[in-house]
């Protein structure tokens, strides 16, 4: 009885090692290329091996040359840069915002609600075209403002927070009230402090999805000063040559910030979602 | 007061000389998927004319007519001069996307380009895009993968313009060499013969063209006609066949078959002469790089035809810099610019008088392409729907490869097409 218990368990533990492997197999094999040249990438691709994943000769030289030959670091700075600016502006705006949904009444509120949920519902790539003739009118192309202004107001995040709101007894805002507490005690001091696990949930999903925006900054920031990490990566695909160990190394340290980043806070992440998900 | 009076006397002569100076420095900005080899040469033109300074912005190739698609649209001018895919240049001139460059150019100076390429970049009688070179498409063999094979494949023998080798004839060598050097397959060898431009119209459309099958009509409207042809159905069907035959490459995309070419996996590849640098670069050496002209059809050795055409500069139509834009597209072209640009990006020369030992010394690939050029080098459709063609057309290459019926795939590409460029008959 016991060894048909170790026997399952084993088999079930060799599965899921399968299907580990299988999971991780998109991440190891860019982060084991991003450490050989291109031309052993190549010899090893096909008929695979041992070394189709592991490399014969270990080079930290793709690595180098993104510092060295194609100032990655600026790209790297530039793009902590936008994000760093649109993380905290956006959720204060959109909780300031959500907090007026929830907790005032006003004419035009449905309305406006509505309009502001339209906001998530509508791709992107939909509106990039009459969205960069604006920002081109204002004479913003390839400044950090064109890739930060657009991405501010973000309905989602106003949505979460107007849910997890709704969760807040009124009893406690009419005491504060009471005290005397103003709208902005009330806010930053009571309702948002019951609101952490749906802010990280926030904050990780725009850093995330800013961190991996690709469309927009290429279209409005061109310029090596302003250009994002996604836009640098494709600059390594040339009409004649792909440079894949450069794209491997490139795209594994843009990896690594969201990947450190969303570790330590994933359970709040789940929480945070599951707070604004179940209110009607 | 004498004291206040040369202290204004100061003021004002700072100030003019502080305007003057200001007055006389322009920017012109460039937008180009080769900004390493742009500005490695923009000095050159910087230094001979002070006050203009050339800055360069990179953009991946891919993305570059979506780019001017979506800067242009919007009448932007915030780039001056634009590096245009010479079939896109008609479109963008319809568009209003481009400034004539006929104040930029003299007569001589346009004529002395190749004549496909002045007809490439000439709508209306003006002249809106210049060409930075040509480009041409050659068969490459990897030589110590042959020699290591054992078969013998002596191109000594092919002059180009009376002998070359033939598709048949190709075939089969590389099948023997392929069989020779990996027989279970266990090396790795992907295919015996890749294009490496696979599914694009550049290079694809050279087949139906060497059977005698036009790309578009005269005018630039319409296909039907053309490409339901029986050169076009003969070309399919053989592409088709050999893909099939698992002899042709199936599975890499455009431009993917030439680092795999690099890297020894591909014994043979259809690329453009100015691969060779790029095949040194990813680690081939001068003495293992064989080169020969595009092979022919068995009966239609006449015919050959090879692709031509490749990038081009021109002058964005809301650019507030023309006159500064101008000089430097003509420096860059036709000037000294372009002697030091093909030698940074060995493209094929966009004149004749350009073909030199010297050049011949950097990219000597480059000795096909001056011997095909005019000769059997046949220009991309012409025409004001030239995106819609090729994403149409790729499309069906791409179907055609993956084993969709071929009469199927072509009345599917004219129906499409024929309605995308009736937009344009209008």
């Amino acid at each position: 009885m016991k060894t048909k218990k170790i026997l399952s368990r084993a088999c079930l533990i060799a599965v899921l090692l399968v299907l580990a492997v299988i999971a991780l197999f998109p991440i190891l094999y860019p982060l084991m290329s991003s450490f050989r040249t291109d031309q052993e990438i190549y010899k090893y691709s096909t008929v695979f091996s041992v070394n189709t994943l592991w490399p014969v000769e270990w080079t930290a030289q793709a690595y180098l040359s993104l510092f060295t030959e194609y100032h990655f670091a600026r790209f790297f700075i530039n793009t902590l840069i936008v994000v760093g600016t649109i993380l905290p502006v956006s959720i204060i705006m959109c909780s300031v915002a959500a907090y007026a949904f929830t907790f005032y009444h006003f004419h035009g509120q449905k309305v406006l609600y509505t309009l502001l949920l339209l906001t998530f519902m509508v791709p992107g790539e939909a509106i990039a075209l009459p969205l960069y003739q604006v920002i081109s009118g204002l004479g913003m192309v390839n400044t950090f403002s064109s890739m930060i202004l657009p991405s501010l107001a973000n309905g989602l995040t106003l949505f979460m927070y107007c849910q997890t709101f709704k969760d807040v007894p009124d009893a406690l805002l009419e005491a504060a009230e009471i005290d005397g507490a103003s709208w902005l005690t009330c806010y930053a001091r009571i309702v948002m402090p019951l609101c952490v696990p749906t802010t990280i949930a926030m904050c990780l999903m725009t850093f995330v999805n800013e961190w991996n925006n690709y469309l927009w900054p290429l279209l409005a920031a061109r310029k090596d000063e302003v250009k994002t990490i996604t836009v640098a990566i494709t600059a390594f695909k040339e009409e004649n040559v792909i440079h894949w160990n450069l794209i491997y190394s490139s795209s594994m340290l843009s990896a690594i910030v969201p990947i450190l980043l969303f570790l330590p806070f994933q359970k709040f992440f789940v929480s945070g979602i599951a707070a604004g998900s179940v209110k009607g | 007061m004498k004291k206040a009076l040369a202290i204004v006397l100061t003021l004002v002569l700072v100030l003019s000389v502080a305007s003057f100076a200001a007055a006389e420095e322009t920017t012109i900005r460039v937008l180009t998927h080769m900004a390493n080899q742009i500005n490695a040469i923009k000095d050159s033109f910087e230094a001979a004319n002070p006050g203009v300074t050339v800055i360069v912005d990179q953009c991946n190739y891919e993305a570059l007519n979506d780019q001017y698609e979506v800067l242009l649209s919007a009448k932007s001018s915030e780039y001056d001069v634009l590096v245009v895919d010479g079939p896109n240049a008609a479109a963008y001139v319809q568009r209003g996307y481009l400034a004539p460059m006929d104040d930029y150019f003299t007569a001589e100076e346009v004529a002395a380009f190749s004549a496909a390429l002045v007809n490439q970049g000439t709508v209306n009688g003006s002249f809106y895009a210049a060409p930075l070179g040509d480009s041409c498409t050659i068969l490459y063999y990897n030589k110590d993968l042959i020699a290591e094979s054992g078969i013998e494949f002596n191109v000594d023998q092919y002059d180009g313009v009376n002998t070359r080798i033939t598709w048949n004839e190709l075939i089969d060598i590389a099948c023997q060499v392929t069989k020779a050097l990996d027989p279970d397959g266990s090396r790795g060898i992907l295919f015996p013969i890749a294009f490496g431009q696979v599914s694009e119209v550049y290079m694809m459309n050279t087949l139906p063209n060497s059977l005698g099958g036009a790309n578009i009509s005269e005018d630039g409207l319409h296909v039907a006609g053309v490409i339901d042809t029986e050169a076009w159905y003969d070309a399919l069907k053989f592409y088709q066949d050999n893909v099939n035959a698992g002899i042709f490459d199936r599975g890499l995309g455009a431009f993917e078959g030439y680092s795999n070419f690099y890297a020894a996996k591909i014994p043979f590849i259809v690329m453009t002469t100015d691969s060779y640098n790029y095949a040194l670069g990813g680690g081939m050496t001068p003495e293992n790089i064989g080169f020969t002209y595009l092979p022919a059809f068995d009966g239609h050795e006449s015919e050959v035809a090879t692709a031509c055409g490749n990038w081009t500069c021109a002058i964005n139509a809301y650019s507030s810099n023309k006159e500064a834009a101008g000089k430097f597209v003509n420096w860059i072209t036709y000037g000294e610019g372009n002697d030091l640009f093909l030698k940074q990006e060995s493209m094929v020369p966009n004149m004749a008088s350009r073909f030199t030992d010297d050049l011949y010394a950097v990219n000597p690939a480059l000795k096909i392409a001056a011997a095909e050029s005019g000769v059997t080098s046949v220009a991309r459709a012409v025409t004001p729907g030239f995106n819609e063609y090729c994403a149409i057309m790729n499309a069906m290459w791409e179907d055609v490869r993956n084993g969709a019926d071929i009469e199927d795939a072509i009345a599917d590409a004219v129906d499409q097409l024929e309605s995308a460029l009736a937009y344009y008959a209008e």
